[in-house]
């Protein structure tokens, strides 16, 4: 999850937000889209091979549990998120949000 | 189930226990399926969206969170977030052991603190998702729903074959010996080993080399190809009979000189065609076009008038062009690749008479694919022929980044038709299919199994290939066969590509042609073998009238 900001306003608005976008269905097709753009620019392709030959290479050891797995390349994976897919999201999501907020 | 042995696959000691009982493994498998089920309903929505219609998503049972990434216990109805370990202390407080990931389906175990994979969640899942696809899908000609698949469950005669069959211990990998600069060749019969419509073909015996009566037949070849790489044989095999036939075949290939993978792709598949049973100059339903032929349409639309001009022309393959990417600082990929190729091209003012208006006019036209291939090959045109010398071309060396998964819906013609009329954006696309009457979205989805790289300069140069036996990825060097990553086949110097079809689409509830064909010959047979009977009794009675 996001770092939410400290003001009070915003994180007073995240949950019942989060909860509307669930509801309605924007989360979901936002999601999709991520995953789309990602698989575009290659990046769920080099997650998917670093994270299978890792789990293959800790065989020998014991292996390596999926939670594991999860912490040591999480930082990786969202530092690898290319820049111009992440301002894209960032846009969708602020469009949304326009459209449902006055600020 | 016959086939659906996990022996080898190693097990979670405590799923292993709970599926063993009869009740459990009952309980377990409906709260599965249901949460599948439950998903596959929930994407689709999300897709096509309705006022009418709210998804109700679940709530963490112990902090409330609306969950975006819900965990269900397989034990009863309570649902967790994951983040927060919830999931995992509902688990621990109940004293239950499973619960899922709804949005993969992967199953975790508490006492082994992991995710653990099993074939029977593995096959239901795939079977829950891809009965809800099927609900979805309607086909356009018929207004009919997709015939439900069934898994295939030998019968009690089958049964009885299949128990006193030997099983050959096989890799289903052979290298191929190189014949005098023929890597040419042994990389797209790598493609065709590993192309599973042609596999199962000649396995099943659908072209017999020995029942074959044809003379200089690739067809047999071909299945004499499969049946050596699928033996207990695994030292590498030399296609020499191969050879000769295509050198016999097309002159142009003849020789020891390095030839284009690429052409000889095209006459392979013409080779096998004229020589496969149901071969026909139109509308041909061989092997080798029920496999690779798909249709490419043109609109050309005249700007004077603005009639669209539409025309169909078969297709093998598609070609994509690499030369003229004006941005370079963008990286070439397949995507963009086939967003050029569809891209609107202006026609000048010479190019083209307008049917209805009758005169020279500006126009433009668009390729689109009317009809999807089963397999999907793609070509990029790394070697441009400055003329009819061959050895005056020059070889693009740009990578071109290409996904293990493709989806072909906005390259297809009735998907963007359907774009063009609704040309609104919105903040976040629902889905790649804008129209319910085109999806779902699943059944455009591509995998890859086989690429072509070329090494070096165009005439002193070598091809290799990566070719996928299941999830594993393995390169072909001529002879020699290693294990590889996907990661290494997704860095390579790509030439070709071949993606195949997840799901083939079949007309619903309709007998395969050639078990109709059969029972016609069988019907004929017996025909047959009554006149012999009847003629033979007639001269019998014969005989006995001059005796007496």
């Amino acid at each position: 999850m996001p770092a939410v900001a400290k003001d009070g306003r915003a994180s007073a608005l995240y949950a019942p937000l989060r909860r509307r976008m669930l509801e309605n269905g924007d989360w979901d097709r936002i999601s999709a889209r991520l995953a789309r753009e990602l698989n575009e620019s290659g990046w769920i392709d080099r997650f998917k091979d670093r994270s299978k030959e890792m789990a293959r290479s800790a065989e020998a050891s014991g292996g390596l549990s999926v939670e594991a797995l999860i912490a040591e390349l999480s930082p990786q994976a969202e530092g690898e998120v290319p820049s111009a897919v992440r301002q894209e999201m960032i846009g969708v999501i602020c469009k949304l949000l326009e459209r449902q907020i006055e600020f | 189930m016959l086939f659906e042995q996990d022996g080898d696959s190693p097990r979670c000691p405590h799923l292993a226990t709970t599926l063993g009982n009869d009740t459990e493994r009952r309980a377990l498998l409906y709260r599965y399926r249901n949460i599948v089920e439950w998903h596959a309903r929930k994407s689709y929505n999300v897709s096509y969206p309705s006022k009418r219609r709210k998804i109700t998503p679940p709530e963490c049972g112990i902090c409330g969170q609306t969950l975006s990434r819900p965990y269900a216990c397989l034990h009863c109805s309570a649902a967790g977030c994951w983040t927060e370990g919830h999931i995992k202390q509902h688990l621990q407080d109940t004293g239950h052991d499973f619960c899922a990931d709804v949005n993969s389906g992967y199953v975790f175990c508490i006492e082994c603190d992991d995710f653990v994979f099993d074939g029977a969640f593995d096959r239901l899942y795939k079977a829950a998702t891809l009965a809800e696809e099927e609900k979805v899908t309607i086909f356009e000609v018929t207004k009919r729903l997709r015939e439900p698949f069934v898994p295939w469950e030998p019968n009690a005669q089958e049964r009885v074959v299949l128990q006193s069959a030997i099983t050959a211990p096989c890799q289903g990998r052979r290298g191929l010996l190189n014949l005098g600069q023929t890597c040419f060749m042994n990389v797209i019969l790598q493609s065709f080993i590993a192309n599973p419509l042609l596999r199962n073909y000649y396995l099943s015996d659908k072209h017999h080399h020995k029942l074959c009566k044809l003379n200089h037949c690739t067809s047999c070849e071909m299945d004499r190809l499969f049946a050596e790489v699928y033996s207990e044989n695994s030292a590498p095999y030399g296609a020499t009979d191969l050879l000769a036939k295509t050198w016999r075949t097309s002159s142009e290939l003849s020789g020891y000189a390095q030839q284009d993978a690429h052409e000889f792709f095209i006459t392979a598949l013409n080779q096998i065609h004229t020589t496969s049973r149901g071969s026909t100059s139109l509308q041909c339903i061989c092997i080798i076009h029920s496999t690779f032929a798909g249709l490419l349409q043109s609109d050309v639309e005249c700007e004077r008038c603005g009639t669209v001009a539409e025309k169909t022309d078969p297709m093998l393959d598609i070609s994509l062009e690499l030369k003229g990417e004006s941005n370079r600082e963008q990286e070439l990929t397949l995507a963009s690749c086939l967003r050029r190729y569809t891209h609107p091209e202006k026609l000048g003012p010479n190019e083209y008479s307008c049917e209805k208006c009758g005169k020279a006019s500006h126009a433009s036209k668009r390729l689109s694919i009317r009809k999807l291939p089963n397999v999907l090959s793609f070509q990029f045109k790394r070697f441009e022929h400055k003329s009819v010398d061959k050895s005056a071309a020059r070889k693009i060396e740009a990578p071109v980044r290409f996904p293990s998964s493709l989806n072909m819906a906005p390259y297809t013609t009735l998907v963007m038709h359907k774009q063009e009329l609704s040309k609104d954006g919105g903040a976040a696309p629902p889905s790649l299919v804008p129209d319910k009457a085109l999806g779902p979205e699943a059944i455009y989805d591509y995998d890859l199994f086989a690429v072509v790289c070329h090494e070096g300069q165009i005439d002193n140069g070598h091809y290799t290939c990566y070719a996928r036996s299941h999830d594993e990825w393995y390169r072909y060097d001529d002879d020699k066969v290693t294990h590889a990553t996907l990661g290494a086949c997704l860095n390579s110097q790509a030439y070709m590509c071949f993606y195949v079809k997840r799901h083939l689409d079949y007309k619903p509830y309709v007998t395969p042609s050639y078990i109709v064909l059969r029972e016609q010959e069988a019907v004929k047979e017996k025909e047959r073998e009554r006149e012999k009977e009847a003629a033979r009794m007639k001269e019998v009675e014969d005989e006995l009238l001059a005796a007496i």
